[in-house]
């Protein structure tokens, strides 16, 4: 551990955190901004819809943070360079905001619109499935301590969970579910249908997310290797006295 | 709870859950710095 430690201590801490902090503040407000006054109130539901303009868009990132996840994992069995562990522990990280952000903003909107906060339909039960891996991943990251061997059950740990992203994205095809299937990615066409303003909504509500998951992980990397060198930095003292 | 209210709820949950984790990200980051930089003064004086 602390040669690998020492290893990964060397590369300087990204700094791209500090324009991204700026940029990814303005397109949040943007998205807020357009979500409460340039999309219109969807007919059915009224403006508890608007929700759907933040929900929809963690989602997405959810998934890119767990793909992120699995790929990192995948590269930490094969070539078990340190990089591939810490950007996989912050990807995780991240990825569980936004999965809980997807668990509170869900039944938030389902509440007025499905007359019930929850119910164990397919894609809410394997959403929550998935939290639920997450949160045993970090539990594992923060109990199980620094050792290797942490690292490769995380790993594993991170492909299975994986896993569950496809179920979760076609549940809605594959059970009966109060869940809405999908609406703007279709299949064959995208936004087909949609409103042009609701979708000028969503796709900013999708770069705002994304912009502010790229400012979590850089944020979120830069811990992982203070908190790598500090463990190589006691190991040396250690080995001093 | 009108609609409106589910819609503040929804939204302000956002705001907070990102705001609260990257306040918490910055904290921890500011902290081990300042750690980090005091053992590795005692690392060089050692040296």
């Amino acid at each position: 551990m602390t040669a690998r430690a020492t290893e990964s201590a060397s590369q300087p801490p990204a700094d791209a955190w500090r324009v991204l902090v700026p940029v990814a503040a303005v397109a949040m407000l943007a998205a807020l901004w357009a979500s409460l006054f340039y999309a219109p109130t969807e007919r059915v539901m009224g403006d508890v819809q608007r929700i759907f303009y933040f929900h929809v868009p963690a989602a997405l990132t959810m998934y890119v943070a767990y793909g992120l996840v699995f790929l990192a994992s995948l590269m930490y069995l094969w070539k078990r360079q340190e990089r591939w562990d810490e950007l996989a522990t912050a990807a995780a990280e991240v990825g569980t905001v936004f999965a809980t952000i997807v668990l509170i903003t869900g039944p938030i909107w389902g509440k007025p619109v499905w007359g019930t906060w929850w119910v164990w339909d397919g894609r809410l039960t394997s959403t929550l499935v998935l939290w639920l891996i997450f949160v045993a991943y970090l539990m594992l990251r923060s109990y199980g301590g620094d050792g290797q061997q942490v690292a490769r059950y995380c790993a594993v740990l991170g492909i299975i969970g994986f896993v569950d992203l496809p179920i979760i994205h076609y549940s809605v095809t594959w059970w009966r579910t109060l869940h809405p299937g999908a609406v703007i990615m279709t299949e064959g066409s995208i936004g087909q249908g949609v409103e042009s303003s609701m979708l000028i909504t969503i796709v900013l509500g999708v770069v705002a997310t994304f912009l502010l998951f790229a400012l979590m992980l850089t944020l979120r990397l830069r811990l992982e290797r203070l908190q790598r060198r500090a463990i190589a930095a006691h190991e040396r003292v250690r080995e001093q006295r | 709870m009108n609609s409106f209210s589910f819609l503040f709820a929804g939204l302000a949950s956002v705001w907070i859950v990102a705001f609260v984790y990257l306040w918490r990200l910055h904290r921890q980051s500011a902290r081990l710095e300042q750690k980090l930089a005091a053992i590795e003064s005692r690392i060089d004086r050692h040296d």
